[in-house]
């Protein structure tokens, strides 16, 4: 029992307090990287919680469907975080087909925010809804053809147990682990709309992607989609986590290492953020569509894997 | 089995009476007699597929000559469909009172069509006999013929509508070609006898039902269709008329019982095609009903999906991957019945508010029509496959019927099939997302595009909208009732090895209900913590409008504007026509800007085959004279042959 609330306690933990370090990071990193002091890693913690009490702007152009599209997106985001193997190598919820949901409920959070963020009736917000949905719609795709390829090579249909299986597949591993583990970081980057595809510092409305879709938000709602684009980076950074941390690592050992690679993942962000400029906007879908051949690239490998027995 | 004839001499009596009895009284009457006769019908299919223990229910009808004995007989998979359909009469025929209570002028024989059509399709899922089947089939294409040509008002439009008349009677002769051929070699009419696999039959029996079905490359008649019915109609299309072509391909995977695997890899490519194809198409559209067409078509792709697979399956004899496919072929069948018809209604709310369907010309709906625009939301969240709302379960069980596959058979050719089907049903979702999300917020959202009078909605309007959008809120968090419904169509195709597989599909679904709950109880309770919080710290303003005070409606982001992105990206499939004039000189003339985009098999495929056929029929054009003297002519000469021809065969 004692056990059991722990494990929860550390998730729970995990869910609140790192999307905002994860943050805080990845500044921290690009600050030091200029040559700045930087503002303290907690940074993005204090920013929410002096938004949540701060008043909200409304414009008088929106309906509902504006003041509660955070609120779906952060729940959505949320159960996608649960469905993932966190802190302890288990999901709190964990079913066959459950990486499934998971797409769909990313799906949900893009559906709602593309609804706020036209619902202002602003020029600017419509640029951002339609860059943010065309950009990102092949990562779905890449996501579905990647993930049923690690199904076609485990066996198994749920996060928790092909992430197992995975973790405990020796010589293999070392080989497909490497191109998953590329795509799941463009995944990342793609759905935290982070360098190379957009630039969440960029100042001029035209160039911005995710940052231009959320001008017209404040307090409460923009703390809540801060937090959800930090949970979302969390989560997919997780994923990864679990890929690469061996089997036999158990306990305390594991929490360590599943924190230290996901710090790593942020600080890995940081380090592209701060020598890597933005691609050409035109070039955005082509860099997502990379992830569909790293996709089609595992497939290949899985299917020497079972046939020749190469590996 | 008698409740099916009750409620169609129901439906025949209410549309009888609607033409005889004073118009007053004619229509609510009509009304009433059709409702309850779907209510009998409904009530007692579900009754069929929960609680029934019979395993089949037969009537045979004597006819002298030439039919002989007609069987009419319920099945598990005609219950299933008559559940589809007669959910779908209830709110259909609620539509076309209200429709033709508001117009004043509407004929009185909207309900006489409306009713041959309904017990026509009722019948043509009962009826094993299959020259009655053709000939119900063909009521079904006149009557809805009819209803199309009640409602015609422009001219130019008339073509598609003869092309509709046209493509079904070409389906209805491929159909009528298998069952003469299947007939020739059981020496029977009787559809379900036992008969030797011929992948001709296959072949014209799957094209012929891929008509109805709008499967990709027999839906040309659709998108230009769908957007001069009233919504009662195009939701009658494409809620359950459709789903026919679905039940034919059902029927006859499961007449002909293992058929080969080719015919499950052609069904899969075929919808995948479809699939893909449809949504591409629906992403591009200005008019919001056309949009709804092409979205049907990817819909009735991905129920092809799931038959394709599970014939697959079947095949290779694993049966909860068959199981998971069939089951989410039907239950997205089932499911698309509720969605698809309640978008219909609300986007004919929003044309009969606004006087428009362009997308273009719209936006801000939502303040006038909050009703439709939340049901359009629902709907639109069920068809992009969101979980919470219907269409999520379907699409679910058919991803793990695929995955099932792969796991059970690593062979490098079903995975790749496999692989390449998930990766399309998801970048159809993806592509369904951007779809609906970018139509609901065009149509719906922020401030209106043109100077339109907008009214305010009705409340007559209400009934379907709020009680379809609980419907698909209901069957989106409950799953596994969708599940017993199905079950016993199952149960049939796979016997006893049905309930092996079964727990194991229901605990799953239990699991994604209770997690839809979780889900759906976490989303309700933090709104309404948002709502207590931010309540009182809000300040109205304007929008931010990057220093400029006045900002106007037309800078919005319009339809074409959100999805050119995407649309250049896919710019090798979809033909774009541009016609634009750009400003220049030093006193520049008014600039204006105007794509179209072209369907490629109507314009690739279909318009240079009928300029041919056209030509090469021209041939024939010398016999036909219009004149009367040169009928008699042929006449006479034909009776000469023919005597010449009795005489020397003497």
């Amino acid at each position: 029992m004692k056990e059991i609330i722990l494990k929860y306690a550390v998730f729970g933990i995990y869910i609140i307090i790192f999307p905002f370090i994860y943050i805080g990071l990845i500044n921290k990193l690009k600050n030091i990287w200029c040559g700045r002091k930087g503002a303290p890693v907690f940074q993005p913690f204090y920013d929410f919680v002096k938004l949540i009490r701060k008043t909200e702007v409304i414009s008088s152009k929106t309906t509902y469907i504006f003041f509660f599209a955070p609120v779906a997106s952060f729940v959505a985001v949320i159960f996608a975080a649960l469905v993932v193997p966190g802190p302890y190598g288990i999901s709190i919820i964990s079913f066959d087909g459950d990486y499934i949901f998971f797409a769909y409920l990313l799906s949900l959070s893009k559906f709602v925010s593309i609804a706020g963020a036209m619902d202002t009736a602003s020029s600017f917000e419509g640029m951002g809804a339609a860059r943010e949905a065309s950009f990102t719609s092949f990562v779905e795709p890449a996501y579905m053809m990647l993930l049923t390829t690690i199904v076609y090579a485990t066996g198994f249909l749920s996060f928790q147990q092909i992430l197992f299986v995975i973790q405990g597949s020796t010589g293999w591993s070392f080989i497909t682990g490497a191109p998953i583990i590329v795509a799941l970081f463009i995944m990342l980057l793609s759905e935290g709309s982070r360098i190379p595809l957009d630039d969440p510092k960029t100042h001029l409305e035209l160039t911005m992607i995710h940052e231009v879709m959320v001008l017209d938000n404040s307090g409460m709602s923009l703390a809540l989609i801060n937090y959800t684009s930090g949970l979302k980076m969390c989560v997919i950074s997780s994923i990864i986590a679990s890929v690469l941390i061996p089997q036999e690592t158990v306990g305390y050992r594991y929490i360590l290492l599943f924190f230290a690679i996901i710090a790593g993942t942020a600080l890995i962000v940081g380090v592209i953020e701060s020598v890597f400029a933005r691609v050409k906007m035109s070039h955005v879908p082509r860099f997502v569509f990379t992830m569909v051949s790293v996709a089609i690239f595992v497939m290949a490998i899985s299917f020497l894997k079972i046939f020749r027995g190469v590996i | 089995m008698n409740k099916i004839f009750l409620s169609v001499v129901l439906f025949s009596a209410g549309g009888l009476l609607s033409v005889i009895l004073p118009k007053k009284i004619s229509k609510i009457v009509s009304f009433l007699l059709i409702i309850a006769g779907s209510f009998i019908i409904l009530l007692s299919s579900i009754n069929y597929l929960l609680f029934s223990s019979l395993t089949g229910e037969s009537i045979s009808v004597i006819f002298s000559f030439p039919f002989k004995e007609v069987i009419f007989k319920i099945d598990s998979l005609s219950s299933f469909f008559i559940l589809i359909l007669s959910c779908g009469f209830i709110f259909n025929s609620y539509s076309a009172f209200t429709n033709s209570v508001k117009k004043k002028h509407s004929s009185r024989f909207d309900f006489f069509f409306l009713s041959i059509f309904y017990s026509a399709m009722i019948l043509a899922v009962t009826v094993s006999h299959s020259i009655i089947f053709i000939s119900l089939w063909e009521i079904m294409t006149l009557s809805s013929f009819a209803l199309i040509m009640l409602n015609h008002s422009q001219i130019e439009d008339f073509p598609f509508k003869i092309n509709y008349l046209a493509a079904m009677h070409i389906g209805m002769f491929l159909l009528l070609g298998a069952f003469l051929y299947i007939s020739a070699d059981t020496s029977s009419f009787i559809l379900s006898a036992p008969h030797q696999f011929k992948g001709i039959m296959f072949i014209l029996l799957f094209c012929g039902f891929a008509f109805k079905a709008e499967f990709v490359p027999f839906h040309p008649w659709a998108p230009h269709l769908y957007p001069e019915m009233p919504a009662h109609v195009s939701a009658a299309f494409s809620g359950f008329m459709m789903k026919l072509g679905i039940y034919g391909i059902m029927r006859t995977f499961i007449s002909f019982g293992d058929i080969p695997l080719w015919c499950g890899y052609a069904v899969l490519g075929v919808s995948l095609a479809t699939t893909f194809y449809g949504i591409i198409f629906a992403f591009v559209q200005r008019d919001i009903k056309r949009l709804l067409a092409y979205s049907s078509i990817e819909n009735m792709g991905i129920i092809g999906i799931g038959i394709g697979s599970g014939i697959i399956s079947f095949h290779y004899g694993y049966t909860t991957a068959g199981i998971f496919s069939f089951a989410g072929a039907l239950i997205h069948a089932l499911n698309h019945s509720i969605f698809k018809p309640l978008l219909f209604y609300s986007a004919e709310v929003v044309e009969n508010i606004t006087g428009t369907r362009d997308v273009e010309k719209l936006g801000g709906v939502m303040k006038y029509a909050p009703v439709a625009g939340t049901a359009f939301l629902i709907a639109s969240l069920s068809i992009c496959g969101i979980p919470l709302f219907a269409g999520f379960a379907g699409e679910f069980s058919i991803y793990i019927g695929l995955l099932k596959a792969i796991v059970k058979n690593p062979s490098a050719g079903n995975v790749a099939f496999s692989v390449l089907a998930v990766s399309l049903l998801a970048l159809s979702g993806a592509i369904a997302l951007i779809t609906f999300a970018k139509a609901f917020s065009v149509i719906f959202l922020g401030e209106k595009r043109s100077q339109h009078k907008f009214e305010k909605e009705s409340v007559s309007s209400y009934l379907p909208l709020i009680t379809l959008s609980l419907i698909s809120f209901v069957s989106g968090i409950f799953p596994q009732f969708l599940v017993k419904l199905v079950s016993r169509p199952l149960l049939d195709i796979f016997g006893m090895d049905f309930y092996a597989s079964f727990g194991y599909i229901s605990q799953l679904f239990k699991n994604l209900s209770f997690v839809s709950i979780l889900l759906s109880s976490a989303i309700l309770l933090m709104c309404l913590i948002r709502y207590l919080i931010s309540r009182n710290k809000i300040k109205i303003s304007d929008t931010w409008g990057c220093g400029y005070d006045k900002p106007s409606s037309r800078i919005q982001y319009t339809g074409f504007g959100f999805s050119e992105n995407f649309s250049s990206s896919i710019s090798g499939i979809i033909q774009q026509k541009d016609k634009k004039a750009s400003v220049s000189g030093i006193f520049p003339r008014e600039a204006f800007f105007a794509a179209r985009f072209f369907d490629i098999f109507e314009s690739k495929i279909y318009y240079p085959l009928m300029k041919y056929f056209r030509h090469a029929l021209s041939v024939f054009s010398n016999i036909q004279r219009g004149n009367t003297q040169i009928y008699i002519l042929y006449g006479l000469i034909f009776a000469l042959a023919a005597v010449i021809w009795i005489i020397a065969g003497a």
